[in-house]
């Protein structure tokens, strides 16, 4: 071990749910207790922090922004390769092992660092940069590792109150795109917030970078049928909670959602990874109402409606566009979505400025922005689902359309110097 | 010679104008805080009377200036000095408050020529006091008014919330941009 036994390394947790919590402190509490301690966030040195929550990004930020000297252990099922390199990822399930291995080396180097400090050179330290490379945990680096903290699957419950039936038995025709959208979103899910404990949200998805993307275009080529993914299946319960005034749960893979009677009213009772994966693949969902109330024991968070369904529709797309949708038809945005609250996806603001100035076919908008299809479908998807794309000959007012501002240059380092802060 | 630009912040007392300078800025900022001494005492100690400043500084030495404005309807004289040359305007509104559609509607008639000439990006603030009116009404607000702007949830604590509304103002101006 190359850490010096004399230092006491603060460790603090944010974002963790209680099982991890819980397995921290006995890990805290175990043989490691003289050199690391459990803290609270003012006396830490090292935080540690649940990438897999949905409001990540903003906790992970906010953390940054107040510790700018502190390096921060991320846990992930996925890592995040747009991650600062002040995250060092490790990767879920998590060993005590490799928790060990990774709080010494960081001991090390902070044991290095002052020395430096005091003799004004850098001493050598194992497993500091330059030296051996640390095969437990660099910035960004993925272990495969054995279970010490396995991921909160949430519970399934058996149906209390049943109207069971398969994604596909959804009262819509799918190649009717209109309909489609209609059954969507209801009229009454347009206006009022049930809870704002979601609202934080805003997670940056990277879909032409993974793996599963890569895949899936492969095999379905460029369009997708959102009823045959769990965007489809959150469709079809919105339309079931509203005619039935009950929440309705849909469980699909390992996401499972309540969307609620009322306008806006929705919940999400999985992680972000399990969501995202969920709606990645083809598959059926379990569809059934809840007695009223009953959804607040279901350890859901809120979420807007049409948030999530943004989410799960772009986490559906994976750069693809729905069926029945053609690239060369122009489309136009009809208003910005809530960028702050979604998932984002890269160059989403640009997409949307770009998109609400004037109606673009889909091929049109990726070869003047020069941004990748993918990028451009899963967009259009997205907000497609949440019924803000319009085809030309729908159109609803007309925009005025800028001409290029002349300041390129002062924009774009404007640009660059607000995202690298 | 380094060269300047402005970007102005404007909406109704407590919007979180001072706070989200205070955010962004690359420098301490510059306030012109005084005692309230009418309604907004009910809301804060403090309130801005002339301005509050602060400051991105680019690669280059281009300095971005950040202006905010006073809140009360009494000092929009300075409203009418600090849009001279700005890049664009953002309106944050104060969701908690009790007409803030009609701060909104309010506002964009103050600052309509700056509106028509740059861009608009709107901030809705502290809807985690209060989610109504959901955003679908500022949205409506704006069609009414012939003004097409992004409208997001922010939080004016939250620099990454005002990065991203300040990203969609700056496309606005001109989504041909690449960074």
């Amino acid at each position: 071990m190359a850490g010096d036994e004399s230092v006491t390394v603060g460790v603090h947790a944010a974002g963790i749910d209680d099982g991890i919590r819980r397995a921290l402190e006995a890990f805290f509490s175990g043989p490691c207790r003289e050199r690391f301690a459990f803290t609270d966030e003012k006396a830490a040195d090292v935080a540690i922090i649940d990438l897999d929550i949905r409001r990540y990004h903003g906790l992970l930020d906010d953390y940054l922004e107040r510790h700018r000297d502190r390096v921060v252990i991320g846990l992930a099922f996925e890592p995040d390769d747009s991650l600062t390199d002040r995250v060092m990822v490790m990767r879920k399930p998590l060993r005590s092992e490799d928790l060990r291995k990774t709080l010494d080396r960081l001991a090390a180097e902070r044991c290095a660092r002052a020395a430096e400090a005091a003799l004004g050179e850098p001493p050598a330290v194992d497993g500091a940069p330059g030296t051996a490379p640390d095969p437990v945990a660099t910035p960004r680096a993925e272990q495969p590792v054995a279970p010490l903290l396995e991921p909160a699957v949430p519970p399934v419950t058996e149906p209390v109150a049943v109207v069971e039936e398969p994604v596909r038995k959804a009262s819509v025709d799918p190649g009717d795109r209109r309909s489609h959208r209609g059954r969507r979103r209801p009229d009454h899910l347009a206006d009022v917030a049930m809870s704002v404990a979601g609202r934080a949200d805003r997670p940056l998805f990277r879909a032409h970078h993974s793996a599963q993307r890569r895949a899936a275009v492969g095999a379905d080529g460029r369009w997708y049928d959102p009823d045959q993914h769990a965007q489809g299946a959150v469709v079809a319960a919105a339309d079931l909670a509203r005619r039935s005034g009950q929440p309705v749960e849909v469980v699909f893979g390992a996401a499972r959602m309540v969307i609620g009677p009322g306008p806006g009213e929705a919940a999400i009772c999985c992680n972000d990874t399990q969501l995202r994966i969920a709606c990645s693949q083809k598959g059926r969902a379990t569809i059934r109402t809840l007695p009223t109330g009953e959804r607040s024991g279901l350890g859901a968070v809120d979420v807007r409606y049409e948030h999530l369904l943004w989410d799960v529709a772009l986490y559906s797309s994976m750069g693809r566009l729905p069926t029945g949708v053609a690239p060369d038809v122009p489309y136009r945005l009809t208003r910005w979505p809530d960028l702050a609250r979604v998932t984002l996806i890269p160059d989403a603001t640009r997409l949307a400025a770009y998109w609400t100035q004037g109606a673009r076919t889909i091929d049109e908008v990726g070869q003047v922005l020069g941004i990748d299809d993918a990028s451009v479908a899963s967009f259009f998807s997205a907000a497609e689902a949440v019924d803000l794309m319009v085809r030309e000959d729908e159109g609803r007012g007309h925009r005025r359309s800028r001409q290029p501002s002349g300041r390129r240059r002062l924009l774009s380092r404007l640009i660059g110097r607000l995202r690298a802060a | 010679m380094t060269s300047h630009c402005k970007i102005l912040f404007s909406g109704p007392v407590g919007a979180g104008k001072s706070t989200a300078i205070r955010t962004l800025s690359d420098t301490r900022p510059v306030v012109t805080e005084a005692r309230a001494t009418d309604e907004t005492r009910e809301r804060k100690r403090l309130t801005t009377v002339a301005m509050d400043y602060g400051v991105l500084r680019l690669d280059d030495g281009t300095q971005v200036h950040l202006y905010g404005t006073p809140g009360q309807e009494r000092f929009d004289f300075m409203w009418e000095i600090l849009q001279d040359g700005a890049l664009g305007l953002v309106i944050l509104i104060d969701n908690a408050a009790a007409e803030p559609i009609e701060h909104l509607r309010a506002f964009i008639d103050a600052y309509r020529p700056l509106i028509d000439a740059t861009a608009l990006a709107v901030g809705v603030t502290r809807t985690d006091i209060s989610p109504e009116p959901h955003i679908d009404v500022y949205w409506k607000a704006l069609d009414e008014a012939g003004v097409s702007a992004p409208v997001f949830t922010v939080d004016a604590r939250r620099r990454a919330d005002l990065v991203l509304l300040l990203e969609a103002l700056l496309f606005s101006l001109d989504p041909g941009v690449r960074v």
